[in-house]
């Protein structure tokens, strides 16, 4: 596509940018239990505080709903996402499924992935918690721990599979005023929950605080995003026009560039509409993370 | 290809035929009428009793048996893969040392099947002897790991001291089943005799079915919808070993756990389908 030439998409100009993206490892759970609003409980739990690897160890987002009858066990479910650092998400597994869908009345979790590139202990790191009364049993080739709990007892997959992912892919949405980037976000998130194998991991899949590598100070290895900052228009290089007030970000993790790549680009036409005067992505000039994903690309 | 045998004389003496495993498939015909058995001391050969021919298989291990084995012991022993298939019923010994594989059996199997089977899969369409996949004498384990089904009933003492793998019985599981068990999965689609799991130090026993009084070595926990049923069943259903206890594939359905045998570990349990 020549680069002069602008793509806009209902009035609002696609920049000729590309967002940078890192590789991660991700997974997939299965938590199942006796109504959806307590597998609601336990995918919101578990998935809490998972924003960034940075500061929170993995990212994670609820992947989908699944009905009953294409559950493991019958009931009520949710697919749950995570990605991250092989080491840091094994831990981060066990602890949070330890700490918040083993805690949840009725719950169960399976694995969500039939394979990967290796496997991380999930009920084999927990099962330590049924004091030698927890029992395992093979289902279909792999094992499962049930382990005694108050109201009956918890069954977990013994371990998941791991497998190479896409984390941070991403685009900004530079709007004239709040209601229109957040208006435009609503519709982006909306859309792209519809793609499998995504996450947004942010709150309500929308970040407000957009990072920077590097800061003024010595000590934080990130800091705000001073360029989209509209109240710094005046103090620094940046790269908002006179007409946008408000920028959101919308992050995504995937099992691979093709996820990701569908996800913003449905994520992309969604979010534009009237007041979203810009689309752009976050990038470190290609020099930090394997995967590109240039926006115009996206809609060739 | 595979290889096809018919009987074409039953031994008068039962005969020891362990080479009769899928490993014979990929032979020629006129080698494996050459394979060694055992007719009491005397030593005889598969060709005396069998003709074989080739036949189209998907695998290359493969090997199908027709006539009445009853008389022939140690049938599939030691299988490690490939597939084997019996049209008639088999004798004693069968499947000894399993770890591998799958075995049809078109009939029934004598006593002591499947005892020392660490994995594979077998599907028994008829009835099996005393100690299927049990602990052979002065062995501390049973079944060891993989999966039998058995459509008709078990004789008694059926996987004692099992350690790994699952039964599943559509008929009536006999006496002392699970006795001694360490782990596993019994499944009882059928009626389970008395004297269930007697002994049994860990391992679960699930009837689907009719049961005899527990021992008092067993005391009723609790009742409650473990996620874990539905999941177990689905997986037997998936595997054509649940034609019976649907309901135990519903989410929800009660099953009363009965803790046991309190006179050994008592770490085992039984779980019954709670009215």
């Amino acid at each position: 596509m020549d680069k002069k030439e602008d793509l806009r998409i209902k009035d609002t100009l696609i920049e000729d940018t590309f967002a940078e993206a890192f590789a991660m490892w991700g997974t997939r759970l299965i938590v199942t239990a006796p109504s959806l609003y307590w597998a609601r409980q336990a995918g919101l739990s578990a998935t809490g505080f998972a924003a960034s690897v940075i500061g929170c160890g993995c990212e994670a987002g609820i992947e989908a709903e699944i009905a009953p009858d294409e559950s493991p066990d019958g009931r009520p479910g949710l697919s749950l996402l995570f990605f991250g650092g092989w080491n840091d998400l094994e831990k981060q597994l066990a602890a949070r499924v330890g700490q918040t869908i083993m805690t949840c009345p009725g719950s169960a979790c399976y694995s969500g992935l039939s394979e990967g590139e290796g496997e991380v202990p999930l009920g084999g790191a927990l099962r330590y918690f049924g004091d030698t009364y927890q029992t395992s049993k093979l289902v279909g080739g792999k094992r499962y721990w049930r382990i005694p709990v108050m109201d009956g007892e918890f069954t977990v997959a013994d371990k998941v599979p791991l497998r190479r992912s896409v984390g941070g892919g991403n685009f900004l949405i530079l709007a004239a005023d709040e209601a229109c980037a957040l208006s435009g976000a609503e519709n982006a998130i909306r859309a792209m929950r519809e793609i499998r194998g995504v996450v947004m991991p942010f709150p309500g899949g929308v970040v407000r605080s957009g990072s920077k590598v590097g800061s003024r100070y010595k000590f934080p290895g990130a800091s705000t995003n001073t360029a989209y900052c509209p109240t710094l228009r005046p103090l620094v290089k940046s790269a908002l026009p006179e007409s946008v007030h408000c920028v959101l970000e919308i992050v995504v993790d995937g099992f691979d560039e093709e996820a990701v790549r569908g996800a913003m680009r449905v994520g992309i036409e969604a979010a534009c509409a009237e007041g979203v005067e810009r689309i752009s992505a976050g990038n470190y000039g290609g020099s930090l993370g394997p995967f590109h994903f240039h926006l115009r690309s996206l809609f060739v | 290809m595979g290889l096809l045998l018919k009987m074409i004389r039953e031994p008068d003496i039962p005969i020891e035929a362990e080479c009769l495993n899928p490993s014979a498939g990929k032979l020629k015909p006129s080698a494996a009428a050459r394979l060694p058995v055992w007719q009491g001391r005397e030593r005889a050969e598969l060709g005396d009793f069998f003709s074989a021919a080739r036949m189209n298989t998907e695998q290359e291990e493969e090997l199908y048996i027709e006539g009445n084995l009853e008389r022939v012991k140690r049938i599939g022993q030691n299988t490690a893969r490939g597939k084997l298939v019996v049209r008639g019923s088999c004798g004693m010994h069968t499947g000894e040392g399993m770890s591998g594989g799958e075995i049809e059996i078109h009939g029934g199997v004598g006593n002591w099947s499947f005892c020392l089977m660490s994995g594979g899969v077998v599907k028994i369409f008829g009835g099996a002897g005393a100690f299927l996949a049990a602990a052979l004498p002065g062995d501390a384990r049973g079944m060891r790991g993989g999966a039998i089904f058995v459509r008709g009933g078990t004789g008694w003492r059926a996987a004692e001291r099992m350690r790994r793998g699952l039964l599943v019985v559509e008929g009536m599981l006999g006496e002392f089943a699970g006795a001694e068990m360490i782990a596993g999965t019994i499944v009882s689609l059928g009626r389970a005799m008395g004297r269930l799991g007697a002994s049994m130090k860990r391992g679960s026993i699930v009837i689907a079915g009719e049961h005899e009084p527990f021992l008092c070595g067993f005391e009723k926990s609790c009742v409650y919808s473990p996620a874990f049923m539905p999941f177990l069943w689905r997986d037997l259903e998936a595997r054509g070993f649940a034609a019976k206890g649907a309901r135990f594939a519903r989410a929800g359905t009660k099953l009363a756990r009965w803790c046991g045998d309190l006179t050994s570990l008592g770490k085992g349990e039984i779980l019954v389908y709670e009215r």
